[in-house]
């Protein structure tokens, strides 16, 4: 054996001493010991291996992630599809979707215009895929849900509180004439979906009023209501009884 | 391991895993699906593991397959043996990190190459030796070493890269 490969085996030996019986190991730290310069090279390999591996072991894993997985074993959530390119692919099908809509809606839209409620409602509808939404992160931490909002710069609001004591499924944003609108996906007790979205309420040239206004559209269960300068549609198909009961 | 219970197996493993997840996947939301993905997985087909000292290998490869498949790679990993590494073998003593917090350790580790991170990543987990990194990211055994080798040397150029970084003025 020669001191380039004692290097290239001794790499694949880890610096806790977990490897130290592996005879594939045997040759190559017999050669460090009759070769000085091997030595010196081993023990600096060493020394790093053992840093980096201690730095590594200070990354925490989020407190709340432990929780999170444990009670999501005990809930029948139909989660999305979560993949890394999925979402976004359908990410594009629903924006096409919704230009469609406001196609149908709209005349000569410019970008930045106030919205109509109908239009909010019918793009936002567009956007649930039939109850698939495409969601850009998932998790049931309301928190984590909010900041990755936040960091979009994508409206958060108040939830109603029945909804705020839901697990959440994920979140996304997307674009209606210019306007950022937030969805947000919770997970009711029978395992269906609630899709909340969020837009600021000067977004629209008639938002609908501080009590909600309730619909059957598309299929849909649909209330819409604003609040301290935003704008909600809150849609499920779980049936108008439950639309009411989260209101 | 008597008993696979299921709140103890996650209490064991998630922080290891959702490190290994935070490599490869770069952000802490990813990882976090990735790790909660893996419990998930192992809550309903856990219990047809027959060989339960295997959980860990499980745990790994399962959130490795998921993190693949949720990407979707088309280009193959390029494989390296000793004879394509061996110019490249360091002569220098590397030197050890002692000044540089554990995130810019990790931000480097996530600046490798995919093919480098994750055999990086387990090694450096010490969870795992090179022949159970090998099952684990479906890979032969001299690639695994040609990889940490290699991998190793590009670690410590990133690594050195950011220190330059933060002491120049």
């Amino acid at each position: 054996m020669t001191r380039n490969e004692a290097k290239f085996v001794l790499q694949s030996m880890r610096p806790d001493g977990s490897d130290a019986d592996d005879p594939v190991f045997a040759e190559a730290l017999e050669l460090v010991q009759t070769d000085s310069e091997l030595k010196a090279w081993w023990e600096a390999q060493q020394s790093f291996d053992r840093e980096i591996a201690a730095k590594l072991e200070e990354i925490a894993a989020p407190l709340s992630l432990r929780d999170t997985i444990i009670s999501q074993r005990n809930k029948v959530i139909a989660l999305p599809q979560r993949s890394y390119l999925g979402p976004w692919f359908a990410a594009a099908a629903a924006l096409v979707l919704i230009a469609v809509i406001l196609n149908l809606f709209l005349v000569n839209p410019s970008s930045g215009s106030p919205v109509f409620s109908e239009v909010y409602v019918t793009s936002a509808l567009g956007a649930l895929n039939d109850d698939k939404p495409a969601l850009g992160m998932t998790s049931p931490d309301h928190g984590r849900v909010m900041a990755w909002l936040k960091e979009r710069h994508a409206p958060t609001g108040t939830l109603p509180s029945h909804l705020a004591a839901l697990p959440s499924v994920g979140c996304q944003t997307f674009e209606v004439y210019g306007h950022t609108v937030s969805l947000i996906c919770f997970t009711l007790v029978n395992g269906k979906l609630a899709h909340l979205f969020i837009m600021n309420q000067g977004a629209l040239i008639d938002p609908p009023g501080s009590s909600p206004e309730y619909a059957e559209k598309y299929g849909w269960s649909t209330a819409i209501w604003s609040r301290d300068g935003k704008s909600y549609i809150l849609a499920t198909r779980a049936g108008p009884e439950i639309l009411h009961a989260l209101l | 391991m008597p008993s696979l219970d299921f709140e103890e197996i996650v209490s064991r493993y998630y922080p290891m895993l959702y490190r290994f997840a935070l490599s490869l996947s770069r952000n802490e939301f990813d990882a976090c699906d990735l790790t909660q993905e893996t419990f998930s997985i192992w809550a309903k087909k856990g219990h047809l593991l027959r060989d339960t000292t295997k959980v860990k290998s499980w745990l790994f490869t399962t959130l490795y397959r998921e993190f693949i498949s949720g990407l979707r790679r088309e280009t193959r990993w390029p494989k390296q043996e000793i004879s394509e590494v061996e110019d490249e073998l360091p002569a220098m003593v590397p030197e050890a990190p002692h000044a540089i917090e554990a995130a810019e350790v990790m931000k480097a580790l996530q600046s490798l190459d995919e093919a480098f991170r994750a055999p990086l990543a387990l090694f450096y987990l010490q969870e795992q030796s090179y022949e159970e990194i090998a099952l684990i990211l479906d890979i032969p055994v001299g690639t695994v070493m040609s990889r940490l080798s290699r991998g190793k040397q590009k670690l410590q150029q990133a690594l050195a890269r950011r220190q330059s970084r933060e002491e120049s003025p």
